[in-house]
């Protein structure tokens, strides 16, 4: 059920670009169901809530050494972000 | 602490350092240093022990200071452990002989590091750290106080109500909220980090004209932007990283338990935790270690690894279209691992299933901070049934909004 939300999540946030946001507000529409259902499963059984250990631990950071290479440019691009910037995520390579 | 830092005899000369946290009390009573009593116990209002008897309130000493297990992180190098971590074993019962009378009484670590002598009603404590990993090298005492946590979970509940399942809203009594001693490491670690990957910074952002199918033409959003390859190395002191220590809390398998939640409240201010002294747990419950340091291991270095690469985000702020990492690598210099009980205020409810199979609810309080978290059982047919009504109104909306757009 909370995967059909996560779903649901991921198509609204990449319709939202693009053509308008009539189509996405159609799809909540249509999707408003299992959307509150989701919404009031975790409210209620925070499967979803953990210790965000990589923040809220202490941590001290040195000696930092920064390597940035230029390696070309893209054109054209339609997205606001980076495809598949993980920076945030936890689990990430 | 020269002797105390001294390798534990048999130890391999590559194995880890031990700091005994173990101390001279061998008889397994604990007395009163004003009448000699047998028995105190936490004044959670203080945070100080209390004679049982003449009521003299006293402070028991810091742990990690008095062990020197605080030291600079960036200095930590091998393996160092307190005497509290040794691996636990399979047979986990003591025997400890009762100094007032001379009896000898078994103490079933599993359910307890206390006993009370059957003959002389003496309290014995398991304060002799045998090494069978039963006894932590420190303890966090409870500071919020049992009414306190009633009123959070009655709150915390208060709120989900409405969808909760028929049988927990009758049976909800907070009142029965536990003070459990739960074990756990923590962590410090001198390590050091590359994260690699790509990152994009945008150089244009521009309206193009885009024709579909119909002939229709409208108006899009385009961006360029230059692309790096990006690379930070750096070291990170990471500083008492907790992490469960019993396979039964490790298990966050949401569809039978709610050890989530529990995971929630961390972290605790571990860095006042005083020297472990069994009489902290009268009145209180505990549970017992049975996952070792070795067991461990890897999941605290992939930790580490999540927070190296969350304080690398500080470095790239550059690349504002994001960078994608493509890999971590975390070089352990030094780690220093101490065993703790760590105070949580546990309500919990077995909910058992049409199907027989059951899910263990908890709500869980920070018994230091007060963090709040908690798991209720729904009423799933309400839950569908409203849910069903909410899909219904929105599909009317729907098609309103079809027929206008
Ligand atoms: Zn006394
Ligand atoms: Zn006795």
């Amino acid at each position: 059920m909370t995967g059909a939300v996560v779903l649901a999540a991921d198509v609204l946030a990449s319709s939202g670009g693009g053509d308008g946001s009539g189509k996405a507000i159609l799809l909540a529409l249509l999707l408003a169901g299992p959307l509150f259902y989701g919404w009031v499963h975790l409210r209620y059984r925070n499967t979803d809530k953990r210790h965000h250990h990589e923040s809220e631990t202490r941590s001290q950071m040195l000696d930092v050494q920064a390597q940035d290479t230029h390696i070309g440019s893209r054109t054209g691009l339609t997205s606001a972000r980076m495809k598949g910037a993980n920076s945030r995520k936890v689990r990430a390579p | 602490m020269s002797d105390a830092d001294a390798p534990q005899p048999g130890a391999p000369p590559d194995g880890p350092r031990v700091v005994s946290t173990g101390g001279d009390r061998s008889d397994g009573i604990v007395r009163c240093e004003r009448c000699g009593a047998s028995e105190a116990s936490l004044n959670v209002a203080t945070g100080m022990l209390r004679c049982g008897f003449c009521r003299y309130e006293w402070r028991t000493e810091n742990a990690l200071v008095t062990f020197d297990l605080d030291g600079a992180i960036g200095e930590l190098s091998g393996v160092v452990v307190g005497s509290g971590t040794a691996d636990v074993t399979a047979d986990p019962s003591v025997t400890l002989r009762c100094t007032a009378c001379g009896a000898d009484v078994v103490i079933d670590t599993t359910a307890g590091v206390q006993a009370r002598c059957h003959w002389c009603r003496h309290t014995l404590s398991l304060t002799e750290q045998v090494p069978n990993g039963a006894v932590p090298d420190m303890l966090l005492p409870f500071r919020v106080p049992k009414a306190d946590a009633v009123t959070r979970v009655a709150e915390f509940v208060g709120k989900r109500t409405f969808f909760a399942h028929p049988r927990f809203r009758a049976e909800f009594t907070p009142e029965n909220v536990m003070g459990v001693y739960l074990p756990y490491m923590v962590v410090d670690v001198n390590a050091h980090a590359r994260v690699a990957g790509e990152g994009e910074h945008q150089t244009r952002s521009y309206t193009v004209q885009v024709r579909n199918s119909e002939g229709e033409t409208r108006s899009e959003r385009r961006y360029d932007a230059d692309v790096y390859d990006v690379r930070r190395a750096f070291d990170v002191h990471v500083d008492d990283l907790t992490v469960e220590s019993s396979a039964e809390r490790l298990d966050r398998d949401t569809e039978r338990t709610s050890n989530n939640v529990i995971n929630t409240i961390l972290p605790f201010d571990v860095e006042n935790g005083v020297r472990y002294d069994p009489r902290y747990l009268q009145g209180f419950t505990s549970e017992r270690r049975d996952v070792d340091v070795d067991a461990l291991r890897g999941a605290v270095h992939q930790q580490v690894g999540d927070i190296a690469r969350w304080r690398a985000d500080e470095t790239i702020d550059h690349y504002d279209r994001g960078v994608r990492w493509d890999s971590t690598d975390v070089d352990v210099h030094g780690e220093r691992w101490v065993s703790a009980y760590l105070p949580v205020w546990l309500y919990s409810y077995l909910e058992e299933k049409k199907d027989g199979s059951t899910l263990l609810h908890y709500v869980a309080v920070n018994g230091r901070t007060g963090e709040t978290m908690g798991s209720i059982p729904l009423n799933k047919g309400r839950l569908a049934l409203v849910a069903g009504v909410v899909e219904a109104f929105a599909l009317v909306a729907a098609v309103v909004l079809w027929v206008l757009m």
